[in-house]
């Protein structure tokens, strides 16, 4: 499996999370902003005027354990880096912010299941 | 938004008042507290965000930094929960801060909301007294300490919300009525007595001496002869804590976390730990100090069973507080001053086998093992034992006899008493109140010997070899029980009685 293929397979699961999050009410400010310390794969606003950052994870089954598990505090770290670089590159000091992660899990029978989980950061 | 809440910490037995701050402000979500929390204080980060979105309240995702002032001291304890999580739905709520003015809040949260009972509340709600607040929100399990603070309003809280509701409207908390001054609590009951006792009359003789005086008694005997025995009953002779010492040992116990639903305590405490003790939980101390033994039995008694077995490093710590009646614990974190003004009772065996000496058995030790037993009393330790006398076992006629007239406890209490008003009567003008605080001077002038006293005592210092600090503390007994006798002037025979508690060093040490 090459890498396009690697980002093809996410960018699917991504928009998936979109729709369902803008079928909430939420508007897309960014989809996969890179930055040299990590990524984020979904920037949104919601109708109060918070930066919500999403994080997308799928996995197949729970048999490794549930999708939210995988992230830990490396790669929250790396998430709040990211979004500090975001915050300072548009200027947006001053706003509300919050993280979010959506968790998908794709069951043995070809079931979806879609988790929305507001608030993820806590320190 | 900004709240600010009075709340307070210890430093040692004392309070001192802290601000809590707490701001709310747009940024990326976090929660810090700042102002030298210790690790329970940063604990409380989790218990409060439970707390807070469990009592119906949202813990707002923004930036939280709490700030406990002043910075520089050491905040230690788990009673911020209350005041911070407070602050926090009061920022988020937009709460003019004016709304606390006045009011201090200490309580401990559990993750429902509920608010826990604290350590230490009774010194902290003393030193906001002083410091001229006028009302107090404290956890409602810890009211009964909470009694004998007049000066505060009291408000009792069982949980978050009430607090809340309360900081709104004031009414929705009933105060604590006033509960009356202390003398008016009921009498201690001990499940012994001294009536109990029979023959003995020596060693009850001198812990009637020791109780009225406030001396250090060293019992030595063998295995069963009754050290045990007496020593759990000189508790029973004690006069009863006055309103300054009751509160001094209350809040000691409050800290300590050994109130369990008492509000004051009155009897003198007696604490007899067990001889394999550590040095430091025997003076005090840890990275965040606590009181230890010798604190615990202040204004009250240290009794230490089987001394010898007791660590030669833990026996040696006790020799600057029993001088001193205060001990100073320093740590890399902290200095505190903790009170020790104990009287120390010890018992022990004579030599390994506990019958050297005795009428009945045999010794098996060999002079080596007795010598080797003995010299694990140090002599300075030994030195500051104002009296040293023979518990001797007890003959079968002495035990069954019928004769009831062992003096009882109410009894001996009652001249214990009339003693130290003599004493205190005396010491009126000075700084103490029992003739074994007297220093070098006060000696001097209430210690007054006739000559052929003085003639006594100067054979028997050359005599017995007795060090500077045991001729004073010979003179003090004598005092004391020229006191009993309710005598003004130290007659011979009351120093020829002080001095036959000093005779047992000859016996037992010089060998």
């Amino acid at each position: 499996m090459g890498a396009t293929q690697i980002n093809t397979l996410g960018k699917e699961w991504e928009a998936m999370a979109e729709s369902y999050l803008i079928k909430k009410g939420f508007r897309t400010k960014k989809r996969n902003y890179y930055t040299k310390m990590g990524e984020i794969d979904l920037i949104m606003k919601d109708s109060n005027g918070t930066y919500i950052f999403i994080e997308v994870k799928k996995r197949k089954g729970i048999d490794f354990g549930r999708p939210l598990e995988y992230i830990n505090a490396r790669k929250m770290k790396k998430i709040i880096r990211t979004a500090e670089q975001y915050i300072a590159e548009n200027r947006l000091h001053g706003n509300d912010f919050r993280f979010d992660a959506v968790e998908i899990i794709e069951w043995g029978n070809g079931e979806i299941e879609l988790n929305h989980i507001e608030n993820i950061y806590l320190d | 938004m900004l709240a600010k809440i009075d709340t307070c910490t210890l430093n040692g037995i004392d309070g001192e008042k802290v601000e809590c701050e707490s701001d709310i402000s747009k940024g990326l979500p976090s929660f810090s507290i700042v102002g030298l929390p210790d690790a329970a204080v940063k604990e409380s980060k989790d218990r409060i965000r439970a707390a807070v979105n469990n009592s119906g309240f949202v813990f707002p995702v923004k930036r939280i930094t709490v700030n406990l002032s002043p910075a520089s001291t050491r905040k230690i304890g788990t009673h911020f929960d209350l005041p911070i999580a407070a602050g926090i739905i009061a920022a988020s709520k937009r709460i003019p801060c004016s709304k606390f003015n006045g009011i201090a809040i200490l309580g401990e949260l559990s993750l429902d909301g509920r608010v826990n009972r604290i350590n230490g509340l009774l010194p902290m709600l003393i030193a906001l007294k002083q410091l001229g607040v006028k009302k107090a929100i404290v956890p409602f399990d810890n009211i009964d300490e909470a009694k004998y603070i007049n000066e505060i309003k009291i408000f009792p809280a069982r949980h978050l919300t009430e607090v809340m509701e309360f900081i709104e409207n004031e009414d929705f908390i009933e105060p604590m009525g006033n509960l009356g001054n202390i003398d008016s609590e009921s009498q201690v009951i001990y499940d012994c007595n001294f009536g109990e006792v029979y023959g003995q009359e020596n060693a009850k003789r001198a812990m009637e001496i020791s109780a009225a005086g406030n001396h250090n008694l060293l019992m030595i005997g063998p295995p069963g002869s009754g050290k045990t025995m007496l020593a759990k009953r000189y508790p029973t002779i004690l006069p009863l804590l006055d309103e300054l010492h009751a509160l001094e040992v209350t809040k000691i116990y409050s800290i300590a976390g050994l109130m369990k639903k008492r509000s004051i305590i009155l009897e003198r405490p007696f604490r007899s730990p067990h001889h394999t003790l550590s040095s430091v939980s025997l003076t005090g101390g840890g990275n965040n100090p606590r009181p230890g033994e010798i604190s615990l039995a202040n204004h009250g008694v240290l009794y230490l069973d089987e001394l010898p077995e007791f660590s030669r490093k833990a026996l040696e710590a006790l020799r600057q507080p029993l001088e001193d009646k205060t001990v100073t614990i320093t740590r890399v974190n902290s200095t505190v001053t903790y009170p020790s003004d104990f009287v120390l009772i010890a018992s022990m065996n004579p030599c390994p086998c506990g019958y050297y000496g005795d009428s009945h058995h045999e010794c098996k030790c060999s002079m080596g093992d007795i010598r080797r037993y003995m010299a694990r009393i140090s002599g300075p330790i030994l030195d500051r034992m104002d009296m040293h006398i023979e518990v001797p076992s007890v003959a079968f006629d002495e035990m069954n006899s019928n004769n009831r007239n062992s003096r009882s406890s109410e009894e001996i209490r009652a001249s214990v008493i009339v003693a130290r008003d003599r004493q205190k009567n005396r010491f009126s003008h000075a700084k103490i109140s029992t003739n074994s605080e007297m220093d070098n001077r006060q000696i001097k002038r209430y210690c007054r010997l006739n000559e052929d006293s003085n003639a006594l005592l100067k054979t028997a210092f050359t005599k017995m070899g007795l060090s500077a600090r045991s001729y004073n503390k010979i003179i003090k007994v004598a005092r004391t029980i020229s006191d009993i006798e309710g005598k003004e002037k130290i007659e011979t025979n009351h120093l020829m009685e002080a001095l036959s508690y000093r005779n047992l060093e000859t016996k037992y040490w010089n060998i």
